[in-house]
């Protein structure tokens, strides 16, 4: 491929990031609502809080480290761009990854929970440190079942590290399929901590710590901290299904609404979890990450080999 | 009326302050959240931290150990940013305005901060939840375009 | 114990030690203690007659502070009522936090407001008063003037906006 074509791509994959996140943002916030018996938002709601946080004045704490507090947010949305763009290009030409993307594109899924470290531990605030050390406990819990569970994935069915290759390739066998239905539970359980909703939004606990790691947070900062919140909304499930449950294809009519389903089904499935659980504490967590999830992985990833 | 100004006219995050009430003002404000009244159809949700707000509702008479942290709390919230005083404590100081710890209505307290400052009353004690978001929806028109 | 054993206890070992004690109904008894003899009192109706203090009240009057700790007895539907004094303007009373640790916040509240002093407090700061709240000021005092009383009244009820209170 020509590199010429990476920078519109990047630009593409980028827009159609934003509005699914948006859109996804809004089904999140819309069933909710019906789960608590409300009308919720319209359908524009997410993008005007964006637009409206990008219009306010941004606010840097005398005590915050300047540098590190305005570039955090601008590394994760970056990390999520590459990803994205990752994500999208191998869905369109599935022969055009390489050997070793998923690792690639799970180092760069990373990085916006990092970049939320940085900027809470740059901003100068007791509370925001608590919640930066509570998302470096977080990260330290559940990136162990998530991997375990994606070589799970990967053993069942293609046994090759290529995004490409995953994307409709069946599991090989029953106790493979088990394994790899178990490995999503791991996984979904997993998306959950890493986009921060209830049970595990410990680091971003509201009432507790007023927003722990995001607390100075103002105006354009904010808006682009939020943004990346909704992009890993839509990425993430998407990852999710690429190496699951066999990626996307618009081929067909049926197809489409096949790959359409998918995808709104695990938002629901996300958005039903954060509905009907109370918030754990971080130690918590990361017994239930370590103690419980991790067995489960390992013996989805033992099931798989078989 | 530009894009800046709709956008915060449709999505205002509220910042909830009680600076000396006897409670039942934040009761009636907690109240819109709920799915009899539910203001999130109108973009209102709950900011967890000052900075983050768009609105200040303040319930309760400011009490002389609560003014200086209100003027401290009005500072911090990124303009631009209204200001919702709830009840007739925060309006006028209700009947406790002779008392001792009585510092000034709220919207005295906050003009000696900023004299700009766009600030709505919402009267009752405690006002309806109905009456709540009418003041907040009728405060959205004063915001400068 | 039944309510006639409880009466006949507080007769027994109150009567000497209290000026004058006041049956006013079935619920309510009142006992008058002098201030030396509050200490003992008090201790007698928690740890005998196994009372429960739910709250302590302050009265001003003319020359003195009156201080009343009010004991239930919830099985019998009886408060009894020790009523103790102190007189102005020295104000000093034992404590009775020393003899269990409910009765610490009230008593930091009595002295806030009402200008009580209390011996042997084990936390005698400030509980309810703003910290820059001048010292020596008690604004439950009956001689405390509100601004209405400071005759303010025609601009006290025209003005819209207030000042703020100066004791």
């Amino acid at each position: 491929m020509n590199p010429i074509w990476a920078i519109p791509l990047l630009v593409g994959a980028t827009a159609g990031t934003i509005v699914l996140g948006l859109l996804s943002k809004f089904i999140d916030r819309k069933v909710t609502a019906w789960v608590q018996w409300r009308k919720g938002p319209p359908w524009y709601q997410p993008a005007v809080d964006i637009l409206k946080l990008l219009g306010k004045e941004t606010v840097v704490p005398e005590g915050a480290r300047m540098t590190g507090f305005l570039l955090a947010p601008l590394l994760g949305f970056a990390a999520v761009c590459v990803a994205a763009t990752l994500l999208w290009w191998v869905h369109f030409n599935p022969e055009a990854g390489f050997t070793g993307d998923v690792i690639v594109v799970l180092y760069l899924l990373t990085i916006p929970s990092l970049a939320i470290i940085i900027g809470g531990s740059a901003s100068g605030n007791p509370l925001a440190a608590v919640g930066a050390g509570r998302e470096m406990k977080l990260i330290i819990a559940y990136e162990l079942p998530m991997l375990l569970a994606i070589l799970a994935a990967i053993a069942g069915s293609s046994k090759n590290f290529q995004l490409g290759s995953l994307i409709s390739v069946s599991t090989t066998g029953i106790a493979a399929t088990i394994g790899c239905v178990l490995g999503f539970i791991v996984v979904l359980m997993c998306v959950q901590a890493k986009l921060g909703l209830v049970p595990f939004d410990i680091a971003e606990a509201g009432c507790e710590i007023a927003s722990g790691p995001f607390i100075e947070y103002s105006g354009a900062p904010l808006a682009i901290l939020f943004l990346t919140k909704a992009m890993l909304f839509a990425v993430l499930p998407i990852f999710v299904i690429t190496i699951f449950w066999g990626g996307f294809a618009f081929g067909s009519i049926g197809a489409a609404a096949a790959s359409i389903g998918k995808y709104v089904l695990v938002l629901v499935v996300l958005t039903l979890v954060r509905n009907t659980n109370p918030r754990v504490r971080i130690d918590h967590a990361m017994k239930f990450f370590w103690f419980i999830m991790t067995p489960l992985a390992a013996l989805a990833l033992i099931l798989s080999m078989c | 009326m530009g894009l800046k100004t709709w956008a915060l006219k449709k999505s205002i995050w509220l910042y909830h302050a009680n600076v000396g009430a006897c409670n039942n003002c934040d009761i009636e404000v907690v109240d819109c959240l709920t799915p009899r009244y539910d203001v999130e159809r109108f973009g209102m949700q709950i900011a967890e931290s000052p900075r983050h707000a768009d609105a200040l509702v303040v319930c309760g008479i400011c009490t002389r150990q609560a003014r200086p942290r209100l003027q401290e709390l009005y500072r911090q919230m990124a303009k631009p940013c209204l200001v919702l005083c709830i009840g007739s404590c925060a309006c006028s100081g209700g009947i406790f305005r002779p008392c001792y710890h009585f510092a000034g209505p709220v919207d005295k307290v906050i003009r000696e901060v900023d004299p700009e400052a766009i600030i709505a009353y919402v009267p009752g004690c405690p006002p309806k939840p109905e009456a709540i978001i009418a003041g907040a929806i009728k405060s959205l028109g004063a915001l400068p375009s | 114990m039944t309510y006639e054993e409880l009466l006949k206890q507080i007769e027994d070992r109150l009567g000497p030690m209290s000026e004058r004690i006041f049956n006013r109904n079935r619920k309510r008894i009142y006992v008058d203690i002098p201030p030396e003899h509050s200490l003992k009192a008090n201790r007698f109706v928690f740890e005998e007659l196994k009372g429960r203090m739910t709250t302590a009240t302050g009265r001003d009057t003319p020359g003195r502070i009156e201080v009343l700790y009010h004991y239930c007895f919830d099985k019998l539907s009886l408060v009894v009522t020790l009523r103790t004094w102190t007189e102005k303007p020295d104000c000093i009373l034992d404590s009775v936090a020393t003899i269990f640790p409910g009765a610490l916040f009230i008593e930091r509240e009595i002295q806030d407001i009402l200008g009580v002093k209390f011996h042997n407090h084990p936390d005698p700061r400030r509980l309810i008063l703003a910290d820059d709240w001048p010292e020596g000021v008690y604004p439950l005092r009956r001689d405390f003037q509100t601004r209405k009383e400071r005759n303010e009244t025609p601009e006290f009820l025209r003005e819209l906006t207030s000042e703020v209170t100066t004791p």
